[in-house]
């Protein structure tokens, strides 16, 4: 295959996954207001197929340029999108399909994440001198999984705080109180989504750390990037702390995990887009 | 004195430190590009003090909780009642029937990979067995790493040596504190192709000296540092410097942008302003070079003669053409010819103590992490009750167990397992 199909190959399997991702979402939806069990297996379907499908444009992109597609901001945030959506799924399979209206809320993300990646620019290009590392692919294939974990702990959070609403608020019924998962357990999704992406995030910083050692010269520089991770990494050691004083902890933790992918968005996307620094080719 | 012991190894102390970092960090990017402001921020005493309270913070809590922990791990408590075991939120009462039973709970907890400590107490015997014991010291490991990092980090502030150099092939760079040379043998660059030649990566080849003596020779990249006695050479970045020969004479040192020559001779100044590897003029009619390819070597220049601009105020020489200047006395004149272009190298020498600290630091805050939220601890207590005729030949349990985190899950895995035990007695 030329590299120009290939091209054209990878286009069509983005564009087709973007669809995917938004008739996922859109059942979803509908499997929430109309609590119909085969909408919502439909849905489960269609993330899926578009993670796969994802993945296809992923590694064509992988097989074009020879290396890690994680390279410049279009290659992250369509990896991001991807590791939200990856997340998702493996969320609802740990828990045996039972809980699909979490769909609706984070499949939401993984749409607009790659909508915002395809209006970037898609060229392949090379290797600058300072990305040809092998902790390119580890550093920022942690940050992915990361990133995505704590996508689905705000997701989450967001679905805790409004079934929390309607519960202290005394209500019996209503579209919110029957349809989403109960506290405890959005609660407990909560936290182990950010307890794995707490982990990846910290080797994220580490691994970070140890290339920029060996390619800049200093473990850690306070550059607008390295700094607003560690804040994100601040926000969510706090959280896990609150989790242990007993209380407030469902919505604390809410709370907290919402404010904590505020923080892990703007690492991604507000450093670049309004604070300079060396890491600013991606 | 105990009140302030208390208060500096509370959790809310701890939880008020990250978020005033979390706030001054924030503070600090916005000086995003002001590289003095930045050290102003995060080298400045406020946040010094911060990072120092929180390691007060960490090293209180650590030592407090300590023995505690160590208990919790290799010193379990065995012993248990029947009351104590029926309060418990994980309990159930079962008959085996079995002439051992406690032989049978010994293997049937073995089995699951738990560790299984007997004790003879009045009320019968107790089986204990437990789990993943070693997650209690997940958050102890977690918190004595960060004190590690942090005290690798001061270290490294303290006796960090920093230092940029540019030299051409041939120059030898002196650390004197540290004792020795570094020579620059060779610098060259690699290309992607043949089109474009958009520089692939740049290379830099080093030996050392000391006290006249070769030690090592290395090659060294973007990425690939030298490293020697503690100090390390990054390759940071490269440009242009252009030879000159003044009347068939070679200057010592090729000229950099900028860079100006002296040639007393005429009293005459000559400064090179720009360098263009691969000439060309943009759609302005500005010079620019297409790449880093020495296809087309020019040099923009000017000269001075008794400090006043002499000529043209820019000049534009071809590589290896000789110019023939007039020189003002009208009857000599100077042939002036910037031979060939030759690439400089950009090192970054830095020298920054601690750094493995920091790095043990870091692989044991993962260790940690992992052991807190991955390696849960739970035990169990079966209690087999000492013999009675009316039991008609089964033996009494009460079965009880606990978990201190995700205790969902434990309720759960509980219930499997006394369900499993009611099973096997079913079978025997």
């Amino acid at each position: 295959m030329t590299e120009e199909a290939i091209v054209m190959l990878e286009n069509i399997l983005i564009y087709s996954t973007l669809v995917l991702y938004l008739a996922a979402t859109v059942s979803y939806f509908i499997y929430v207001s109309l609590q119909k069990e085969s909408v919502g297996k439909a849905a489960s379907v269609f993330a899926m197929l578009g993670l796969i499908i994802h993945t296809g444009a992923i590694l064509s992109r992988v097989f074009i340029s020879g290396r890690a597609p994680f390279i410049n901001q279009f290659e992250f945030s369509n990896s991001f999108a991807w590791g939200v959506v990856l997340a998702y799924v493996a969320v609802e399979r740990l828990y045996k399909h039972r809980f699909r209206a979490i769909g609706t809320f984070v499949m939401p993300v993984g749409f607009i994440i790659l909508g915002y990646a395809l209006i970037l620019d898609r060229t392949v290009r090379p290797l600058m001198p300072a990305l040809q590392s092998a902790w390119l692919p580890v550093h920022v294939f942690s940050a992915v999984l990361g990133y995505g974990a704590f996508a689905v702990a705000a997701a989450v959070s967001v679905m805790w705080i409004l079934k929390n609403k309607a519960v202290s608020a005394g209500q019996k019924r209503g579209f919110v109180l029957e349809r989403l998962p109960d506290l405890n357990t959005l609660d407990e999704i909560n936290y182990k989504s950010v307890a794995f992406g707490f982990l990846f995030l910290t080797f994220c910083i580490i691994t970070g750390s140890i290339w920029a050692e060996s390619a800049w010269g200093r473990y850690w520089g306070w550059d607008p990037k390295e700094t607003w991770s560690l804040i994100t990494w601040f926000v969510y050691a706090v959280y896990l702390h609150t989790r242990i004083t007993s209380g407030w902890e469902g919505r604390r933790s809410a709370w907290f995990a919402i404010v904590g992918f505020i923080c892990v968005l703007f690492t991604f996307l507000g450093v670049n887009i309004l604070l300079p620094g060396l890491h600013s080719y991606f | 004195m105990k009140k302030a012991w208390r208060f500096l190894s509370s959790m809310q102390l701890g939880i008020f430190l990250l978020l005033l970092l979390a706030g001054v960090s924030i503070i600090g990017t916005v000086y995003s590009d002001n590289q003095q402001a930045i050290q102003d921020v995060y080298a400045s005493p406020w946040y010094i003090v911060i990072m120092l309270f929180l390691a007060v913070n960490l090293i209180v809590c650590s030592i407090n909780r300590f023995s505690s922990i160590k208990n919790k791990v290799f010193c379990p408590k065995v012993s248990a009642g029947e009351k104590w075991l029926k309060n418990q939120e994980n309990n159930s009462a079962l008959k085996l029937s079995s002439d051992d039973p406690v032989t049978l709970l010994q293997s049937f907890f073995r089995k699951r990979g738990m560790r299984v400590i007997t004790d003879e107490t009045e009320e019968g015997t107790v089986v204990y067995a437990d789990k993943g014991r070693f997650g209690h010291f997940g958050s102890l490991i977690t918190h004595i790493s960060i004190i590690i990092i942090l005290i690798g980090a001061a270290w490294g502030s303290i006796g960090k040596y920093e230092d940029f150099r540019l030299a051409f092939p041939g120059d030898v760079i002196q650390l004197e504190e540290q004792g020795f040379s570094v020579r620059i043998d060779d610098f060259w660059l690699e290309y992607l192709d043949d089109q474009n030649y958009q520089v692939d990566q740049y290379y830099c080849d080093l030996t050392i000296l000391e006290q006249g003596q070769e030690i090592s020779t290395d090659t060294i990249h973007v990425n690939k540092p030298l490293r020697y006695r503690g100090v390390n050479f990054y390759q940071a970045n490269f440009g242009w410097g252009t030879a000159l020969e003044l009347n068939g004479d070679m200057i010592e040192q090729p000229l950099r942008a900028g860079n100006i020559y002296y040639y007393k001779p005429a009293d005459m100044h000559v400064k090179v302003i720009e360098i263009y590897p691969d000439f060309t003029m943009n759609y302005q009619g500005m010079p620019i070079s297409r790449s880093h390819f020495p296809a087309n070597p020019y040099v923009l220049y000017q000269l001075y003669v008794s400090e006043e601009i002499y000529g043209d105020n820019y000049n534009l020489a071809k590589a290896g053409d000789v110019v023939e200047i007039p020189l003002p006395d009208g009857e000599e004149v100077l042939s002036l010819n910037f031979t060939e272009p030759v690439l400089w190298t950009g090192l970054q020498i830095m020298s920054t103590p601690g750094t493995f600290v920091v790095l043990a630091g870091a692989i044991l805050i993962l260790i940690g992490l992992f052991l807190s939220f991955y390696i849960t601890p739970r035990r169990y207590w079966a209690l087999v009750m000492p013999n009675n005729d009316e039991n008609d030949g089964q033996a009494q349990i009460i079965i009880a167990g606990n978990a201190y985190r995700n205790r969902a899950a434990f309720r759960r895995e509980f219930k499997r397992l006394a369900g499993s035990l009611d099973q096997i007695s079913k079978e025997s």
